[in-house]
């Protein structure tokens, strides 16, 4: 996992991997996840830039 | 993505995003292990109305998630609130158990998950990783 992440964000400390896995990817997903369905059935599509 | 930020060891996190439409959605998770208290909480603000969607905590047993929807009417605010006992994430269960066994289209499907990474590691490098 450490290698994961440091390919993906190009740092692997213990509060990068706790920030990035736990936090971002692990929790905050479930909320980005459900509000991207309802801007989908808004008509609002979602692209990063 | 316009903000992204992370403190407290990462046991905290937020970001911003600008939609196409000029909107913004801001997102936080902040985890305090020394607080017996659970809110997730989803809020859509319109120049008429305002959305809510207030879920319990998935370990506690027939707690409705609730849904509530406010505007303006003869000068007073009105709201009203629909709460459903049907468990979101006893629901989001069976909706996965149902993929598997018979097949049903997944309402989120590796396309979407993709995108989720994409916006939340886009969040966190917007943030840095220097702490």
């Amino acid at each position: 996992m450490r290698t994961q992440v440091r390919e993906a964000v190009g740092a692997d400390s213990p509060a990068v991997i706790t920030a990035f896995e736990g936090a971002f990817l692990g929790s905050l997903v479930h909320d980005v996840n459900l509000v991207h369905g309802l801007l989908e059935r808004l008509g609002e599509r979602c692209r990063p830039r | 993505m316009i903000g992204g930020d992370w403190w407290n060891e990462g046991q905290a996190v937020t970001g911003a995003v600008r939609l196409a439409n000029g909107s913004r959605w801001d997102s936080a998770w902040i985890q305090l292990l020394e607080v017996y208290e659970y809110r997730e909480v989803g809020v859509f603000y319109f120049a008429e109305e305002v959305h809510s969607l207030t879920f319990p905590s998935p370990w506690l047993k027939q707690c409705p998630t609730v849904y509530e929807v406010s505007r303006a009417k003869d000068r007073a605010r009105v709201a009203e609130s629909f709460e459903s006992y049907e468990e979101s994430f006893a629901r989001e269960l069976e909706h996965f158990h149902d993929c598997v066994v018979n097949g049903t289209e997944c309402r989120t499907p590796p396309e979407q998950a993709r995108l989720d990474m994409d916006v939340l590691t886009r969040m966190f490098l917007k943030a840095g990783s220097g702490r």
